[in-house]
């Protein structure tokens, strides 16, 4: 079964996903090319391991082996498919 | 005057012309190193020696006048800050 | 052949957080801090040793990024020094790329992207101790052989770590490879084949890591422990410090009547007993409390929680126009704010950049802690509230938490006036946990001794000598009534500034202090207990400025003065040093002109409120 694409950001606690794509918000959005260079890249598994304590924000993603702290604005760029169960 | 008040006026004097210098020294290096070349004892080994910066503390008071060169290299390099601006 | 080209130029590049610090520091025998977060290093740094055949290696440690597209002015670094761009700085000879064999998958693709510069390199693998504790195993043969450079593992924090390193340093260069990526071809994917064939790994996280990130990044947990921490940390700096504290003053007070004994009264004795033993060695009694305070700041650097607290108030900060990356450069600032100012530079926005180096002097520094500490102890009473917290602790707690409230707000301010939209990036990297070595926290504290003791015996020494100085002379005119420093140069300008700070409750022996401790904060101590020392008749005076003050001021006086020291620019070195990082006078102005303003209008709403109060 394959589910839709959706955002990073939208993507529910702990649900493991594969990235789609990183979205330029603009031109050469410097963000989306450094995200793109922490390993935000086609096929890539990530994880949503953790919330900051207000409005949820920022994001804690496991990538690869690592984990980055993402804004919610950050994430938006990130588009990904939950893995089906 | 007493033996002891010329030594003791002496000390005094000698404590605090030190203390001038080591004043001195953290608020205008560049100044106190051309009164040593004036009197030809310095060299540029003494800006060399100053103080780091980055040691994550309060010896910093190396800085306060001069920003230190923090690589002396032999080539006698220029050092330049770096700017704000944002690279592409 | 010159000895210039003899030497053999390396330079450490990798991602941040890799090790390249430790790994300098193993090969140079040098100290560089290394600290368990990214961007600890904020500028090249260089240093040489010799080969075990007679080489002479230059070694330059660079800052770290995990791309050649800089964003910020200390990626910027290492990419022009890569690039042999960087004005005055030659092309290295050879990249070392470290890299953290527990994080390959990021970690390769910058290697990859290096590799396209054409340069001789070799990969140092290091922090593989870590990588076999987590059961991932490398095939180095095959990474070798993927990469087509040589591949050696290290680990930077053990003795004998890196002499592989150094024997393949002592060979022959590795030529460039022969087939880097093509320009255009996709580094991750050229990553996730190397790590096939090459790279075994059990698990994508170490399970330690998971199971402390539940608690310490729990919404409620989470916070909860940081502000258990941060209160417990004011709690011991008073608590534990109190006996060591007891024995120096007793030492003190022992050596000032000893010399007292030895010592015929006179000018001599004077500069002993008034200027070294009282203002001196009333700075040198709170070495303690500076190094219970180091303790934590070391532990919690060491550790990897520091990200973690920024990744907690991230959204704080976000709400006051800062960004979750000025957390590390204006924590760094309690320890000073001259580095907190300096690792302003891993902010890749400049404005954002601005606000924190704005607000960075806010931040309590070390030199802070012995003013407040002489207030606390000698106007707040040692009581316990709600039976667990002693009261000094829970007012030093409170004067810390006035400066990063005051940061906050100013910051806040900043961003309306120039009504920002714009977006502030976070992406912040949170290394793993890691126990932090006894030793090193040791070496560190030892470190922070010696530079404690080296400024009392340097500058603090120097200030207060010459403000002994100008305390005692000119002396007084004969048959004078009064103490004989009233008409000394230092007692004419407090009287002379002291109207300007009669609002805030300043009498003219802080004035007169206020001026020398714009060198170094401590100094004010120093300077009060001379200047006091002096203004009184008998002899007992030294060394005592606890109980002269606890008499002669009132509470709103001591209060106001807190209140200053929170927010008063009173450290030449920090307006330095951001004239130089921002080679703007202006900023400077800005700077200096804002902090004494808030200083001057806190301090009066204090003692004001204060007199209305008591």
């Amino acid at each position: 079964m394959k589910l839709p694409p959706m955002r990073l950001s939208d993507l529910p606690y702990k649900t493991p996903a594969t990235v789609v794509e990183v979205e330029d918000a603009a031109d050469s959005d410097p963000i989306a090319r450094r995200l793109r260079d922490l390993g935000f890249v086609h096929g890539e598994p990530v994880r949503v391991v953790a919330h900051g304590p207000f409005r949820r924000d920022p994001l804690l993603v496991q990538v690869g082996f690592t984990r980055f702290a993402l804004r919610r604005a950050e994430a938006q760029r990130v588009r990904v498919t939950p893995d089906a169960a | 005057m007493t033996a002891y008040d010329i030594l003791e006026v002496g000390v005094v004097a000698l404590i605090v012309a030190i203390s001038l210098w080591v004043v001195l020294g953290t608020w205008a290096p560049r100044l106190r190193q051309r009164l040593l070349r004036r009197v030809g004892l310095g060299s540029a080994a003494d800006t060399a020696a100053a103080p780091a910066c980055d040691a994550g503390c309060s010896a910093c008071d190396g800085c306060s006048s001069a920003p230190p060169r923090r690589h002396p290299t032999e080539s006698g390099a220029v050092e330049h800050p770096i700017r704000f601006q944002r690279a592409d | 052949m010159t000895a210039m080209e003899n030497v053999l130029h390396i330079a450490l590049v990798g991602n941040p957080n890799s090790g390249k610090t430790a790994l300098f520091n193993r090969l140079t025998g040098s100290r560089q801090k290394v600290a368990n977060y990214a961007g600890v290093t904020v500028e090249r740094k260089e240093g040489r040793y010799t080969s075990p055949t007679g080489r002479s290696v230059r070694v330059l440690d660079l800052p770290g990024t995990y791309s050649l597209n800089a964003t910020s002015p200390d990626e910027a670094v290492t990419r022009d020094v890569c690039m042999g761009r960087f004005e005055g700085e030659t092309r290295p000879d050879l990249l070392v790329c470290v890299a953290d064999a527990t994080n390959l998958r990021l970690h390769l693709r910058f290697v990859l992207e290096l590799q396209r510069l054409g340069l001789p390199m070799v990969l140092a693998l290091n922090m593989c101790d870590a990588a076999a504790k987590r059961g991932i195993r490398i095939d180095v043969e095959a990474l070798q052989a993927g990469l087509g450079m040589p591949v050696i593992e290290t680990v930077a924090i053990r003795h004998r770590g890196t002499s592989e390193l150094v024997r393949r340093l002592d060979g022959p260069l590795p030529p460039p490879t022969a087939m880097p990526v093509a320009p255009g071809a996709d580094l991750h994917a050229e990553v996730s084949r190397l790590l096939a064939t090459a790279v075994t790994v059990p698990r994508r996280t170490a399970r330690i890591d998971d199971a402390l990130d539940r608690f310490f990044l729990h919404p409620v947990f989470g916070l909860a422990i940081l502000s258990v921490l941060m209160f417990f940390m004011f709690q011991a700096v008073f608590a534990w410090a109190a006996p060591l504290m007891d024995g120096l003053d007793a030492g003190v007070s022992a050596v000032g009547a000893m010399l007292a004994n030895v010592v015929p009264p006179g000018l001599l004795h004077s500069l002993l007993i008034d200027g070294l033993i009282a203002g001196v060695g009333s700075v040198v009694v709170f070495l303690p409390q500076i190094l219970i305070l180091f303790l934590f700041i070391l532990f919690l650097e060491e550790s990897g929680y520091l990200p973690r607290a920024a990744f907690l108030l991230d959204r704080l900060m976000v709400g006051a126009g800062l960004t979750g990356r000025s957390f590390i450069p204006l924590l760094s600032s309690f320890a000073c704010a001259v580095p907190g100012i300096m690792a302003a530079r891993t902010i890749q926005d400049p404005r954002d950049r601005l606000a924190t180096i704005l607000v960075a002097p806010l931040m309590t520094c070390s030199a802070r802690l012995p003013v407040y500490a002489l207030l606390i102890a000698a106007f707040i009473p040692k009581q316990q509230v709600l039976g667990a917290f002693n009261l000094q602790g829970l007012v030093l707690f409170g004067l810390y938490f006035s400066g990063i409230v005051g940061a906050l707000v100013v910051a806040w301010v900043m961003k309306k006036i120039r009504k920002d939209q714009n977006e502030h990036a976070l992406l912040l990297e949170l290394p793993s946990y890691r126990m932090p070595n006894p030793i090193d926290i040791a070496i560190g504290l030892w470190e922070r001794a010696m530079i404690f003791l080296r400024r009392v015996g340097t500058i603090i020494l120097s200030l207060t000598v010459l403000l002994w100085l100008m305390s005692s002379f000119p002396a007084p005119p004969d048959g004078a009534t009064g103490a004989p420093i009233d008409y000394s140069f230092a007692g004419i300008i407090g009287h002379a500034i002291q109207p300007l700070f009669a609002p805030l409750g300043f009498g003219w022996e802080i004035c007169v202090a206020l001026v020398p401790g714009m060198a170094a904060r401590e100094v004010a101590v120093s300077a009060l207990a001379t200047v006091y020392a002096l203004s009184s008749t008998g002899d007992d005076a030294a060394g005592q400025l606890l109980p002269i003050i606890a008499g002669q001021w009132s509470l709103p006086t001591a209060l106001s003065l807190l209140a200053w020291y929170v927010f008063a620019p009173q450290c030449v070195s920090t307006l330095a040093v951001i004239r130089r990082e921002t080679e703007s006078w202006r900023t400077v102005a800005l700077a200096a002109g804002y902090l004494f303003g808030l200083a001057y209008l806190a301090s009066m709403l204090t003692y004001q409120i204060a007199r209305l109060l008591t």
